[in-house]
């Protein structure tokens, strides 16, 4: 009977997939928001709900359920109102990042509350509706009542969401606010409300997931990232616009997901990998072309302010500046102690870091959530070539870039398929594969366990590495910066703009595309390796569930994202602010809630990140002297 | 067949959009030096037929440039080869300045690669150098030397056509192709237009579609006039002005054939 105990199990989480699934579809139609911050509004009710029952141990469970979802309505209201709102018009990408930027934000201020509520660690049980020990026995197979109310209320919410969007004078309205926003208005829909309700209702429902779902696991910010990942997989098979088919994605890869946990020795290893794979298959599949039609696709285009709401040329500098600025670092390193030349190397290669994401986002528009993967893949490598096999580091840290090249080829091949959206939710999903699969590998990532990494003698000491890895990534950036300015970094800037305008003009964009993904590749594997070196140990955590990339990206927007310089100007900001909290002691919950309030931030109001306001800045007043001159002259 | 030697041939160009022939069974020969114009109703098929010869849609049929054949080269290909093109929407770079764009124009006549370029060598920077010269030359010719660091989406629509014309002869085309050139223009800047074709092509071939009849047979030496996809007149503008196929078309009568 244990086949039918697994099954009951999947079809509980199947319930929670298709729930938070349905909630990433209301908000897609409704404002063309693929919300990758979706759990975590759930965890953040859920959060409420453990603190309520917590300190207040009289209250029933149904009210302070019902305060938690209220929370959870209200908490969707809010991001729609202050953080999608503002990048309403913009293209699918950037509302993309900045729910990614969101999520950040959430998970962070829920660590940073929830310690100072005095939990440290956040890693608590939830508290159950309904008891968690006793049960009902179906079929030889005993199942508690708690996952009894999750099958049932999992099930019904979904089911009475589709329903909604199917069946009512609601449902019609989102169904033309989806299709065609600007003739919904001047057809007098009142297309702000519709969007507030939609919002309410999706955040309400991903309350209700979490609520359901968190007890049986630990109860932490992060609780709910892997269910993300499956929702997404799970909207994706009804092209996130079909509410019947991410219901039917959902129970089936969660009943799939357990019956796999019953199934014999290289089968039940595949559970990870299912949501990755389906996610990658169904984009190969383009399945979305059965559920949205081109009107509905344009409909939901806009403007790539990333790219052109800032000034008119960015900031590259040229190589002897890069390199005569990386010689006055290593000279001003030397003075420092040795915990802030420590700190400063880091600095420098979370830069490199975000100097892939210039590369790759900023010049190219390219957008590939897996820089702190492939950095992943240089660390291992280090790893491997270094400490098991003896080479040198002269020979480890460019082998190490080379080698995570053709891991990327695969996504750059994808991406002439895909639409950018399509392709950047290919790269969560890759990145996921990578931590299920090759992150775990013994030959490969010491199994998930430490890896320990010792720097030759020669550079040794933090000082000298520190002048190393300045000196190694002044060259990378004057390199990047000198290509920037010529007919490549033009190239790359066609494949940007207008491929079929560049491919008119002579400019073979497979070629171009692939160039950047394998730059930004190479720069993250050699971040990776010199990172490796300058730990001396450390786990593939470091670089799994997205948290690096998300650093990069926020780093090289918040800087400035088609500016090399951003990324340096980022880096060290995200460097000091770090330390800052370093003494509170809920420093990662600290550092994720700055990146990704940064991230958010600079989406809406500064596409050019710090670099551009100084250009801006300077330009204007090289403007006012200019005009001072000619009235002189007058 | 011609026996006249042609700079460009697109022999039984067919396009299929499942089940609507866009494009049936169209022949179109030009001449070394010879400016074409296409004319017909809305879903004649021009700007598909277009499409095809530059490689942007799959087709059946045959390309030739210069002799060559380049019927399954990449889009990419064919332009180094001297196929150029302009688009209905001149979008052409939103974000890139007018200076980058023309420069851009030069990418398939020059050779630096990332290398070079990323590792200073001298020759990329000379080539370098040049490339911003004869960009900057380039815009002396067209007069838009004061909008040189504008962003392509800051100018105006008139603007940002002469941009593309200057883009599209930079690249040194033995054959051009505009799709619409005076579509979204004002009559004074459309009077303009043909005179400034005229003088940026040398001795290139023109094929220029527009549904600005006066101005395409102004500057055409031979009229080809398609319907539903299939070509209906052929010849001199008069001719083809006058011929019934094409008065019939520009009425509209008739349906779209649909294959099975």
């Amino acid at each position: 009977m244990i086949w039918v105990q697994y099954g009951i199990f999947g079809l509980g989480v199947g319930a929670v997939f298709a729930l938070l699934a349905a909630g990433i579809v209301l908000t897609y139609r409704a404002s063309g928001v693929l919300n990758f911050a979706h759990a975590s509004t759930g965890v953040a009710a859920a959060f409420v709900n453990f603190e309520l029952l917590e300190r207040f141990p009289w209250m029933p469970v149904a009210v302070a359920l019902l305060i938690s979802v209220a929370f959870g309505a209200l908490l969707g209201v809010a991001s729609h109102r202050f953080v999608f709102a503002p990048v309403a018009n913009s293209s699918q990408i950037v509302k993309l990042l900045v729910s990614f930027g969101l999520s950040g934000a959430i998970q962070g201020a829920l660590g940073v509350v929830f310690s100072s509520l005095g939990n440290p660690g956040g890693a608590v049980r939830g508290h159950t509706l309904l008891p968690i020990e006793r049960g009902i026995t179906l079929a030889g197979a005993s199942v508690p009542y708690q996952r009894v109310a999750v099958i049932l209320v999992g099930l019904g919410v979904a089911l009475g969401l589709a329903l909604l969007v199917q069946r009512t004078e609601f449902g019609i309205q989102l169904r033309a606010l989806a299709q065609n926003p600007v003739a919904a208005r001047l057809a007098g829909l009142d297309t702000r409300r519709i969007e507030a309700i939609t919002w309410a209702l999706a955040g309400a429902s991903a309350a209700v997931a979490a609520v359901l779902i968190v007890p049986f696991g630990p109860l932490n910010p992060l609780a709910l990232n892997g269910f993300q990942l499956k929702a997404l997989a799970a909207a994706l098979l009804g092209g996130f616009v079909s509410l019947p088919a991410a219901l039917l994605g959902g129970i089936g890869l969660g009943v799939l997901q357990e019956l796999l946990l019953g199934a014999p020795a290289p089968l039940n290893g595949l559970r990870g990998v299912i949501a990755p794979t389906a996610v990658l298959v169904l984009l190969l599949l383009r399945v979305e072309r059965f559920f949205v039609t081109e009107q509905e696709a344009r409909a939901v285009q806009g403007d790539e302010r990333l790219f052109n709401a800032g000034v008119r040329r960015p900031l590259l500098g040229s190589g002897k500046a890069w390199l005569l600025g990386a010689a006055v670092a290593a000279l001003a390193v030397l003075p420092m102690s040795g915990f802030w030349a420590f700190v400063s190397t880091r600095a420098v290669l979370i830069a490199l870091l975000g100097l892939s994401v210039t590369v790759l986002t900023g010049w190219t528009g390219q957008v590939s959530l897996m820089p702190g993967t492939f950095a992943g893949v240089g660390a291992c490598l280090a790893w491997v070539l270094d400490t098991k096999l003896g080479f040198d580091f002269v020979l480890v840290v460019p082998l190490a870039a080379l080698a995570a090249v053709p891991a990327c080829a695969v996504v750059g091949l994808a991406a002439l398929r895909l639409r950018p959206l399509y392709l950047a939710v290919g790269t969560v999903a890759l990145a996921g594969f990578f931590d299920e699969t090759l992150f775990r590998q013994a030959w490969f990532a010491n199994s998930g366990k430490q890896m320990l990494v010792d720097r030759p003698d020669y550079i040794g000491g933090d000082h000298a590495f520190a002048v190393a890895v300045i000196a190694i990534v002044g060259g990378v950036f004057a390199f990047t910066a000198t290509f920037g300015r010529s007919r490549t970094g033009r190239a790359l800037s066609m494949v940007r703009d207008n491929p079929t305008a560049g491919e008119a003009s002579g400019v073979n964009q497979l070629k171009y595309r692939l160039l950047a993904f394998s730059l930004s590749a190479a720069y993250g594997g050699l971040m990776g390796a010199l990172l490796a070196y300058l730990l001396g140990a450390f786990t593939t955590a470091t670089f799994s569930l997205l948290i690096l990339s998300l650093t990069a990206f926020s780093v090289a927007a918040v800087g400035g994202i088609r500016s090399p310089l951003g990324a340096i100007v980022g880096a060290f900001l995200f460097v000091e602010a770090t330390e800052l909290f370093r003494t509170s002691g809920a420093i990662s919950d600290w550092t994720t809630l700055l990146v990704g309030v940064g991230l958010v931030l600079v989406m809406s109001y500064s596409p050019d990140g710090l670099v551009g306001v100084g250009q801006k800045t300077v330009g204007r007043l090289r403007r006012t002297n200019a005009e001072v001159e000619l009235v002189d002259v007058g | 067949m011609s026996a006249e030697p042609t700079v460009l041939e697109a022999r039984g160009i067919t396009v299929d959009f499942g089940g609507i022939r866009a494009v049936d069974d169209v022949t179109l020969l030009v001449r070394p030096g010879e400016v074409v114009g296409i004319i017909g109703p809305n879903g004649a098929g021009k700007t598909t037929l277009l499409n095809a010869i530059s490689g942007l849609v799959d087709c059946e049929g045959e390309v030739f440039l210069r002799g060559q054949e380049i019927s399954r080269m990449q889009p990419y290909r064919r332009a180094r080869l001297g196929l150029g093109r302009t688009f209905q929407d001149a979008r052409l770079y939103p974000t890139m300045t007018v200076r980058d764009t023309l420069a851009a124009a030069f990418h398939a006549s020059h050779a630096s690669g990332i290398f070079s370029e990323g590792f200073g060598l001298r020759s990329a920077a000379r080539e370098e150098a040049r490339v911003r010269d004869e960009a900057e030359a380039l815009c002396e010719v067209v007069d838009l030397r004061r909008y040189l660091d504008f962003r392509i989406s800051e100018l105006s629509f008139g603007t940002t056509r002469a941009v593309e014309l200057a883009w599209l002869v930079a690249q040194r085309p033995s054959v051009l192709l505009l799709d619409e050139p005076a579509s979204g223009l004002q009559q004074s800047e459309v009077r303009v237009l043909g005179p400034l074709i005229e003088r940026l092509r040398g001795d290139s071939a023109v094929v220029v579609i527009d549904h600005d009849v006066p101005f395409v047979s102004g500057l055409a030496h031979r009229l080809v006039a398609l319907d539903l996809g299939a070509k209906v007149a052929d010849g001199s503008p008069t001719e083809v002005l006058e011929s019934t196929a094409v008065i019939r078309s520009y009425l509209g009568t008739g349906a779209y054939k649909v294959t099975t």
